[in-house]
C-alpha cells in the first residue's frame, strides 16, 4: 500500500492500536502445533531448557548466555 | 505481456491492487506458519472501515512477492501443464458473471470459475465483466481446460521504478523495501518467547524456500546470464522475499550484512532480545562450505549474541542430501545451536526439452 492509500488506511486504522494477541487457540492448530513441537524439540535436545515451550523458557537467561556460561 | 515491456515476474517494484482472491487456495503456496498468520490478518479486516482496501494491500503485496519469488510466466507465452501456476495480463474473457476464459497461444480456451465470495472491493464485480485487458490474472492449471482463478488485480504502473545515473530503468530484481509495516497490526503470540516466535519463522521460511527453489521455479532466480550460480547476495534477496509476510507482520529486524565486530554476517534478524544469524554458501568450494559452518557462522554468532543460527548450504553443483549429511556431522561437534538446511539449487530441465 502505498501514498494516499497508506494515509486513508492509517488515518482509520493506526498500526499502533491493532496488536494482535495470539493465544492457545491459534498455537493448536495442527500445522502450527506441528512446527512449535519440533522447535521444541530442538530446544530440548539443545538442553536449552527443560520442559514446555511456553513462557517458562528463556526468560531469566540473556541472549549470550550460550556463551558466557563458562 | 501488459501495458509495458516488463514481465511481472521481473519487474522489482512489481505492485498490485487485488481485487479478487482466492484465499486457501493461495494459502496452498505458504508455509505453516506464514498460512496461519495470513488468515489471521485477512481476519482483522472484518468490520473495519476500508477493509477492502486493506485487504487488497495484503494480498497485493503478498501476490506481487509471489509472482516474482516463484517466477510466475505469462500463461500465454508457453505450453502450461496441469499443476502449473502463472499469471496472465492480455484479456480475460468474462463469460458470464460465473466463467472467466483465457485463450491460450495453441489454441486452447481455459475457463475458471467466479466466485462470488472472493471478491475483495466492491468494485470486483464491474472489474470482472466483458473483456478485460487491464488487469492481472494469477491462476493455477487444474486441468487441460480448467483453472483456478486464484487472484486477480491491477498492476500498478511502473511510476515507482528506479533510474540508476543515466537515466535508465534499474532492473535490479528485488526490491526489498518494506511496505507491510505502514498498514499491518503486529502479531504477538501469547505463551511464546521471542526465541520460540523467531526460530519458528525462519524455519518456516527456510522450508518454504527450499521446496520453491526445488520445486517451483525459483532455482531460475538464482543464475545470472551467463547460466552461472549468482553471488550469494542474490539468495539472501531471495529468501527475505519469501520472508517478508512473516517477518514484517512479527516484527522481526532483518539487518542484511549486520557487523557485529568480526565482519559482516549474511542475514542478522533481531526479534526484540532474540537474534539468530543466517549464512549462506554456495557448494563450490567444498572446504569453504565447511569452514564457514564451523568457524565463520559461530564466530558471527557470539559477537551478535545470538545464541541460534542457521546455516543455508545453496547446493548448485552437488547432491543436497550428501551435503546436509556432511554438515551436519560437523554441526553435531560445533556450536549447539546451528541448524542446517541444504537446498537443491541446480538447473531443471524444461519439460519441453527434457529427453531432447
Amino acid at each position: 500500500m502505498q501514498g494516499q492509500s497508506a494515509l486513508l488506511w492509517i488515518a482509520f486504522n493506526p498500526p499502533e492500536l491493532d496488536d494482535i494477541y495470539l493465544d492457545d487457540e491459534y498455537t493448536e492448530h495442527p500445522k502450527v502445533h506441528e512446527l512449535l513441537e519440533e522447535i521444541a524439540a530442538l530446544i530440548k535436545k539443545r538442553g536449552w531448557v527443560v520442559g514446555d515451550y511456553g513462557t517458562s523458557y528463556y526468560e531469566d537467561r540473556p541472549p549470550s548466555y550460550l556463551w558466557d556460561e563458562e | 505481456m501488459a501495458w509495458n515491456d516488463i514481465p511481472a515476474k521481473d519487474d522489482p517494484n512489481l505492485t498490485f491492487q487485488a481485487y479478487y482472491v482466492r484465499l486457501n487456495v493461495l494459502g496452498s503456496l505458504l508455509g505453516r506458519f506464514s498460512v496461519g498468520l495470513l488468515g489471521t490478518l485477512w481476519d482483522v479486516g472484518e468490520n473495519r472501515p476500508l477493509s477492502g482496501l486493506y485487504r487488497s494491500a495484503l494480498i497485493g503485496d503478498l501476490i506481487a512477492d509471489l509472482i516474482r519469488g516463484l517466477q510466475l510466466d505469462e500463461v500465454t507465452t508457453f505450453n502450461p501443464r496441469v499443476g502449473d501456476w502463472f499469471v496472465h495480463s492480455g484479456d480475460t474473457r468474462y463469460v458470464d458473471e460465473q466463467t472467466a476464459e483465457i485463450l491460450l497461444r495453441d489454441g486452447t480456451r481455459i475457463t475458471g470459475t467466479v466466485r462470488s465470495d472472493c471478491r475483495i472491493t466492491n468494485t470486483a464485480s464491474s472489474n470482472m465483466r466483458g473483456i478485460d485487458d487491464a488487469s492481472l490474472v494469477v491462476g493455477r492449471l487444474i486441468s487441460p481446460t480448467r483453472f483456478d482463478l486464484v487472484a486477480a488485480g491491477y498492476r500498478d504502473p511502473l511510476a515507482s521504478l528506479g533510474r540508476d545515473a543515466r537515466g535508465n530503468l534499474q532492473r535490479n530484481l528485488l526490491a526489498l523495501n518494506s511496505r507491510r509495516t505502514e498498514y499491518l497490526p503486529t502479531i504477538r503470540y501469547e505463551g511464546l518467547s521471542n526465541e520460540m516466535v523467531l526460530m519458528a519463522a525462519v524455519r518456516d521460511t527456510a522450508e518454504r524456500f527450499a521446496i520453491a527453489v526445488r520445486d517451483q521455479g525459483t532455482w531460475k532466480l538464482l543464475y545470472d546470464a551467463n547460466d552461472e550460480p549468482e553471488h550469494e547476495t542474490r539468495h539472501q534477496e531471495v529468501f527475505r522475499l519469501f520472508a517478508s509476510l512473516t517477518f514484517e507482520a512479527l516484527r522481526i529486524q532483518v539487518h542484511p550484512g549486520a557487523n557485529h565486530g568480526n565482519g559482516p554476517t549474511d542475514l542478522t534478524l533481531t526479534l526484540n532480545d532474540s537474534v539468530c544469524v543466517i549464512e549462506f554458501k554456495k557448494d563450490r568450494e567444498p572446504k569453504k562450505l565447511r569452514h564457514g559452518l564451523t568457524n565463520q557462522l559461530p564466530l558471527y554468532m557470539q559477537a551478535a549474541g545470538a545464541n541460534w543460527g542457521y546455516y543455508i548450504a545453496m547446493c548448485h553443483e552437488r547432491e543436497p542430501s550428501e551435503i546436509e549429511a556432511e554438515l551436519a556431522a560437523l554441526a553435531q561437534i560445533g556450536p549447539e545451536a546451528i541448524d542446517v538446511i541444504a537446498i537443491d539449487c541446480r538447473r531443471k530441465k524444461s519439460a519441453s526439452k527434457a529427453g531432447l
